[in-house]
């Protein structure tokens, strides 16, 4: 698998999350009216997880999915806007190291296609666990603190929260 | 003979629940103030005194005033209710006059009984009083019930000074109707006494009556000419007729040129200051349009605060706090290549060696030539193209050219792409000042609106001052209203020559009366006894004299009146913008006083706010209790519930510093004192009043009522809460 | 008012000095407890009091008539 290939398969990838989240991406979603009103719109539901992802990353703890979960998913990577978010996610996940990441960028050059998916499903799961993660913190918040979502800046204070912590 | 409540308490009355010494309020002169919320018992307080004083309580549901047995279950305390199988409740105040101290309790008891359909039997009202004698000491119980009648319709709150004294929300409108000149006439006559005068001078007609007819008799009983008598009889009959005619006429014409005028007035009010109200209209447009655009602006900037996490330019703000993250991808990248540049030495380092040259060897220029000239520089022997010596000149100068690479390395791209896209996000650390101005912005613009915001609620407020309202009804045009006011206009002209002619005529039959009179007497002679004259001339002229008193008491009292309703109406609308002007009382043609309100360059000034009109009343209610002959003070309790609210701040205060000064005691139940958000409960300007309280300055009290938040509707109980005793 | 401040009132018009010759004085000091010789300030003082008292007008005349004026019936 060469460059081309290894970002296709990376492409192609469709991330998930967990069920019960579905009803919060929904309400804060611009897809969806579920439970409108006061509560500020996101924006289409792959930002609402690109931002989830952002939290859960700067919390620093990525809570993977177990395989038997009962999970959502939504539009493959390829097709999230803006792309360069996309990329910045990559990014952030191919930085972190092996032991995390469980194989180092020089392994890749001698794996073979399989490997590389295997690889590739690695990259998703670091995702999903850090969304995962995101998802929970705001679940948490819209149960306790849902007078937060009345100001318009919700979202950047709480990602100031966590990233001033 | 001056009465003072010394105390109210309550028991299982409403929120009031337990018994009257938990739900006590003492009471002294001057100033009593309970300052409560909506719903936290100021106007269930109220009915406690309705009760007393009227055996009645205000049905907030009907919102009219109902009977307390027909009420009882709604008046008992729900706690109370929940709790016992009998419940009593009650009202108790204690009042003083000069010598003896009264307590008058008055309560019901209800009996459960699931039989009934309300669910509980209702007592018949019970009545104690007990008398105490300050002096002595002594004390007794009243059953004589009409003793008790007495002691509470009289001695307590007169009958006829309870529409003064006991007053509920607005019904300050209608003590003093200062449209209605009739109304205000008679709301004279009630507080200073002018009806006695009324009486004696109904008298004196009736005495006058008798005087003339006793003369007549006499008269004709000596007359000569018995005809001649007759005849002169008859004339006086008709003229007596006539007059009593024109009397009548004259009435009416008052009561016309009344209604006229009123109406005239009305209009004129209206179409008063319409210059000043199409100016301050406009100003609200204007004011509200820049509202308009300033909330579509923040509106604006606050629907795109999430946009901006996005939004790549200048950078999203979703990569707030990733500082350095792309510098470590750029360093861990740099490390990759390294790493696979060394490991691709390591498998095949004679392809490096082989692409390095001997020292001395002919660099890439002189081997390019060697291979043009067919020709070795090194040993000067010539080749030909393309043969061994040709391709090996060759091979080494590709090879010098050839630097090893990691094209090999597979995913160098697949990073590099990463890279390239990330790379413009490595100034992140300029995203937290792009927060911070879009929170100024937000911050300026919401100024902004707040200041429009009080310039819209002054420019309300001026608005109002000049009669202009909200919910003007557009459809009466400014020509309907000229149209009706010359109506108004012509009427007061027609009446009012109506009632000059119908006046002259009654002069001029006088005239003719009293020549007829003298006929009488001539044909009556000598023989008629003098002391018949004499009789019809004192009573004529008692008749005269008393008609003078009481126009001149009246025109004294007109003088005070205007001196002291000035005098307090200044003092109520003291710190104002608006000029609320000068009164003025003049009595009218027909028997009324009018009230007209002038500026200080002397014009008429009308259309004055609603808060400006209520403090005329006031002003106007002190001033006739303060002028009423051989008086001073409103020596009743003065009790409101509620009386402020087309006041303003200054009005409110200007009433708490003047109200004192005629009457002896006031009890005030208001909500324009209460502050959520204070910890007392109390507003600044209620503080303010409380402090002069504490230091003497202001004689009464101070109480605060709350009711602790309980979801359950039933357990809602009033706490009282003393400030001040 | 009372009827004595209401007595005093009536008496401030000036038809008593001026056609009934009351001098200030006298009139200053007539009250309800004694005679003031003038019928006129007798025939008002009656009808003060009487009407005080809520008699009928009627009997108010009859009072005057025959009291001050010696008119029986």
């Amino acid at each position: 698998m060469n460059s081309q290939e290894f970002r296709q398969e990376i492409d192609i990838k469709r991330p998930r999350y967990l069920t019960k989240y579905y009803t919060l991406m929904e309400t804060i979603s611009n897809k969806g009216t579920t439970g409108g009103g006061d509560y500020i719109k996101f924006g289409p539901f792959f930002q609402t997880y690109m931002y989830a992802f952002m939290i859960g990353y700067h919390l620093g703890e990525c809570n993977q999915i177990a395989g038997s979960s009962d999970t959502k998913d939504f539009a493959p990577l390829n097709h999230w806007k803006p792309s360069e978010m996309v990329d910045y996610i990559l990014m952030l996940i191919l930085s972190e190291s092996e032991d995390k990441l469980g194989f180092s960028w020089e392994d890749l050059e001698s794996m073979n296609d399989d490997e590389c998916k295997a690889a590739v499903s690695n990259i998703l799961r670091r995702i999903e666990g850090y969304a995962n993660t995101g998802l929970n913190y705001i679940q948490d918040k819209f149960n306790n603190e849902k007078d937060e979502f009345r100001s318009p800046q919700v979202f950047i204070n709480f990602l100031r929260e966590v990233s001033d912590k | 003979m001056a009465s003072v409540i010394k105390s109210i308490a309550f028991k299982n009355f409403y929120n009031f629940y337990g018994d009257y010494e938990n739900n006590m309020f003492t009471f002294s002169e001057g100033l009593n103030i309970i300052n409560a919320d909506n719903g936290m018992g100021k106007s269930k307080m109220y009915n406690g005194f309705l009760w007393i004083i009227k055996d009645m309580v205000y049905d907030s549901d009907l919102r009219e005033p109902d009977g307390v047995v027909h009420s009882a279950i709604k008046i008992a305390s729900e706690k109370a209710k929940n709790t016992d199988e009998v419940v009593d409740f009650g009202v108790r105040l204690v009042f003083e006059d000069d010598r003896k101290e009264y307590t008058i309790t008055k309560s019901i008891k209800l009996t459960k009984d699931y039989a009934s359909e309300i669910g509980w039997k209702v007592s018949l009202p019970r009545t104690d009083v007990l008398e105490l004698d300050l002096l002595t000491h002594n004390s007794a119980i009243v059953y004589d019930l009409a003793r008790q009648e007495e002691i509470i319709k009289v001695r307590l709150l007169s009958a006829t000074m309870q529409p003064y004294s006991l007053l509920q929300g607005e019904a300050i409108d209608n003590i003093v109707d200062l449209t209605d000149s009739s109304n205000l006439a008679s709301t004279v006559e009630a507080l200073t006494d002018l009806s006695e005068l009324k009486i004696i001078e109904k008298t004196c007609k009736t005495l006058y009556s008798g005087a003339d007819k006793d003369l007549s008799t006499k008269q004709k009983a000596c007359a000569q000419n018995k005809k001649g008598f007759d005849d002169a009889q008859a004339e006086k009959a008709n003229i007596l007729k006539q007059i009593k005619g024109s009397e009548e006429s004259i009435e009416l014409y008052k009561k016309e040129l009344q209604q006229a005028t009123e109406e005239a007035d009305k209009y004129k009010g209206i179409l008063a200051n319409t210059e000043k109200r199409v100016e301050y209209r406009e100003k609200l447009i204007a004011l509200r349009t820049q509202l308009g655009k300033k909330e579509k602006e923040l509106e604006s900037l606050l629907s795109s605060i999430n946009d901006n996490l996005f939004a790549k330019n200048p950078l999203p703000w979703l990569l707030y706090g990733t500082d350095g993250y792309v510098d470590a991808f750029i360093e861990k990248r740099a490390k990759y290549t390294e790493a696979m540049l060394a490991k691709k030495v390591l498998a095949n380092p004679e392809a490096l060696l082989a692409s390095i040259l001997p020292e001395g060897s002919p660099d890439d220029a002189s081997l390019s030539k060697m291979l043009e000239e067919c020709r070795c520089f090194v040993c000067n022997r010539p080749f030909t193209k393309d043969d061994e010596h040709y391709k090996h000149v060759e091979m080494l100068r590709n090879r010098s050219l050839k630097k090893p690479t990691n094209d090999d390395a597979k995913f160098k791209a697949f990073f590099g792409d990463i890279q390239k896209t990330v790379s413009p996000f490595m100034t992140v650390d300029t995203i937290f000042a792009s927060i911070a101005s879009s929170i100024k912005t937000q911050k300026a613009i919401e100024d902004e609106i707040k200041t429009i915001h009080d310039q819209i609620n002054t420019t309300l407020t001026e608005f109002k001052n000049y009669g202009g309202s909200e919910n003007e009804d557009s459809s009466i045009s400014d020509e309907n209203i000229l149209s009706a006011y010359d109506k108004a206009l012509n009427a007061i002209n027609l009446n009012q020559g109506y009632l000059t002619s119908a006046t002259n005529q009654v002069i001029k039959l006088k005239e003719d009366l009293k020549a007829c009179d003298k006929k009488l007497s001539e044909y009556g002679g000598a023989a008629v006894p003098q002391s018949y004259r004499n009789l019809k001339e004192i009573i004529e002229d008692a008749q005269l004299v008393f008609d003078r008193t009481k126009q001149r008491i009246y025109d004294e009292v007109i003088a005070t009146l205007e001196n002291k309703s000035n005098e307090f109406y200044q003092k109520l609308t003291a710190g104002n913008n608006v000029d609320g002007g000068k009164l003025s009382f003049s009595k009218t043609s027909y028997d009324s006083i009018q009230l007209k309100v002038y500026n200080e360059a002397g014009g008429e000034l009308t259309g004055a706010s609603e808060g400006f009109q209520r403090m005329k009343k006031i002003a106007v209610l002190m001033a006739i209790i303060s002028s009423k002959f051989g008086g001073g003070k409103f020596e009743y309790p003065f009790i409101a519930d509620a009386p402020f609210s087309a006041f303003g701040k200054n009005f409110i205060n200007n009433f708490f510093d003047t109200v004192p000064s005629v009457f002896k005691q006031c009890i005030i139940m208001i909500k324009d004192l209460y502050d959520v958000n204070s910890p007392q409960r109390i507003s600044e300007d209620g503080q303010e009043i409380l402090e002069r309280m504490k230091n003497g300055e202001i004689p009464g009290t101070f109480y605060v009522l709350t009711i602790p938040e309980v979801s359950d509707p039933v357990n809602m109980i009033t706490n009282i809460h003393s400030y001040k005793k | 008012m009372t009827t004595t401040e209401l007595l005093k009132e009536v008496l401030k018009d000036k038809i008593f000095q001026e056609k009934y010759g009351i001098p200030q004085e006298e009139l200053e000091s007539i009250s309800f407890d004694a005679d003031s010789g003038y019928p006129v300030v007798e025939a008002i003082k009656t009808i003060i009091k009487l009407k005080d008292s809520s008699t009928p007008d009627v009997n108010v005349y009859k009072n005057i008539k025959q009291n001050i004026f010696n008119i029986s019936e």
